[in-house]
């Protein structure tokens, strides 16, 4: 590990130890289980989608229940609460009680997330060029009101890297095989600008205990959490200031990186 | 007929000993072995049910015994994750702790790691391609999910393909076209279907029509600089 690595994990390591705001930040997923020991007393509020005659609604729900049935949203929010003591999860599930969800989910779980006044917006899950004008609009709009909203390349991107990642109004997140949950890649040229850790790691499991995920998914809440901690201690910082401060923390990618694959 | 074949022609019109049944038996072949996995499978959505059916396996007999025609509630787990999602997902079944994640992986009756890739055609999910191993420690890779988002997007446009020449053939011979699953895929259907009665028996408008249709483009369009 070189020198600046260390010095990289050191500056995070630090703000972790440090007295930090608490910050809000919105997973918009497929639930979290707060009964989890490792997110006990963590969730500040739970919702959950609710399909409706026209568009989907959101329904407030217990924020002490396990809320998620397939572990997605329990391991993003594992991840984000581990890395940023200070952050106050607000868990948005977007998939409906047969486990279904969509774009419009998606749209109606981020526009709660602003409702609600989170800080942070955290979108493991990307949307189709379908709903890009929706998205992007509501991008826009938090981006106004200082809302940051960190989003997730989508693992397959084949036309597109996926939305709203591919909006510059957005952090948007690729994945990269590293030890260190602390570690970040600037990535040039965009519009996927970040890589963060996202391969084979440990995360916490809907119902208890660990497992293994790979992906982007997981990749972007650690990013998220890196973010709480600048907000936290930083509190009036704008996107364009944090994109900032992220790249001088990052490191370039490894040479011959294809990024299009991910090896 | 055989059960995959069965359950590849109920689901997604793909007909038996067709070069299409083979390269889909390809994919599932080619994605196994660069995933150096144990198990490889291709299973298809019945969308009347909501579940999905095992339609191939490569790489155990005794699994393409066992698996062929079972079908698989989508409410759970990380296949079912994948088509909620239509995204790759990479991960270790999900387990109460480490230590019986270990326990069930040397027992060799769970896998400890899958990857499971949904099918698209059109954005909507037909089916999922799936990777597993049930080595204790072995995980699959991001280069792993990239590679069979790859696949899985290659076989989407083979049964896309299969399924709008069968249509297409299909209207040839008078018939009508099959019943289309999303509203799209119904509008793209009365849109062909109309375009096939105004020229039936009057090849000479079909220049007329490609025209009329360009026209409404470019309208769609807006001025060009």
């Amino acid at each position: 590990m070189s020198r600046i690595q260390r010095a990289l994990q050191d500056s995070f390591r630090r703000l972790r130890r440090a007295r930090l705001q608490p910050v809000q930040v919105a997973v918009v997923d497929s639930g979290v289980d707060a009964t989890h020991p490792a997110l006990r007393g963590r969730v500040a509020a739970a919702w959950q989608v609710i399909p409706g005659a026209d568009s989907p609604r959101l329904a407030r729900v217990s924020r002490a229940r396990n809320n998620d049935s397939f572990g997605h949203g329990t391991a993003v929010a594992g991840i984000i609460a581990a890395i940023a003591p200070n952050a106050r999860l607000l868990d948005i599930r977007v998939l409906d009680e047969h486990c279904q969800g969509g774009g419009q989910a998606l749209l109606a779980g981020f526009g709660q997330a602003m409702a609600a006044g989170a800080r942070l917006i955290n979108l493991s899950l990307a949307c189709v060029a379908e709903y890009a004008p929706q998205l992007h609009d509501l991008c826009e709009r938090a981006y106004r009101r200082n809302q940051i909203v960190i989003a997730a390349r989508r693992n397959m991107p084949l036309a597109d890297n996926g939305f709203p990642a591919e909006f510059s109004s957005c952090i948007s997140v690729d994945v990269m095989a590293s030890p260190s949950p602390y570690a970040i890649a600037f990535l040039d040229p965009p519009p996927i600008e970040f890589a963060a850790r996202g391969e084979n790691v440990r995360v916490l499991a809907a119902g208890g205990g660990t497992t293994h995920q790979t992906g982007t998914s997981f990749a972007t809440p650690a990013v998220t959490g890196l973010c709480a901690l600048l907000v936290g201690a930083y509190p009036d910082l704008k996107l364009f200031e944090l994109k900032t401060l992220l790249k001088h923390f990052a490191r370039r990618p490894a040479c011959g990186r294809d990024r299009h694959s991910g090896s | 007929m055989e059960a995959h074949s069965r359950v590849l022609q109920t689901y997604l019109g793909i007909a038996p000993r067709t070069s299409e049944e083979a390269a889909l038996r390809l994919l599932v072949d080619l994605g196994r072995q660069y995933a150096d996995a144990e198990e490889g499978s291709l299973l298809v959505l019945d969308p009347r049910t909501n579940e999905l059916v095992f339609a191939m396996t490569s790489g155990d007999r005794q699994s393409e015994k066992t698996l062929l025609g079972q079908r698989v509630p989508m409410g759970r787990g990380l296949v079912g994750l994948a088509v909620a999602t239509r995204e790759v997902q990479a991960g270790a079944p999900t387990f109460r702790d480490l230590r019986q994640r270990k326990h069930r992986g040397a027992a060799g009756s769970q896998p400890t790691a899958v990857l499971a890739a949904p099918m698209l055609v059109r954005e909507e999910v037909i089916g999922v391609l799936t990777a597993a191993t049930f080595r204790p420690g072995r995980h699959f890779t991001q280069a792993h999910a990239a590679f069979y988002g790859k696949i899985a997007a290659v076989a989407g446009l083979v049964v896309d393909q299969q399924q709008r020449l069968a249509a297409v053939e299909h209207l040839d011979k008078g018939g009508r076209l099959p019943a289309a699953r999303t509203r799209e895929q119904r509008l793209q259907a009365e849109i062909v279907a109309r375009v096939v009665r105004l020229t039936a028996g009057r090849p000479e408008r079909l220049a007329r029509v490609a025209a009329l249709l360009a026209a409404v483009e470019a309208l769609g369009r807006g001025p060009q600089p």
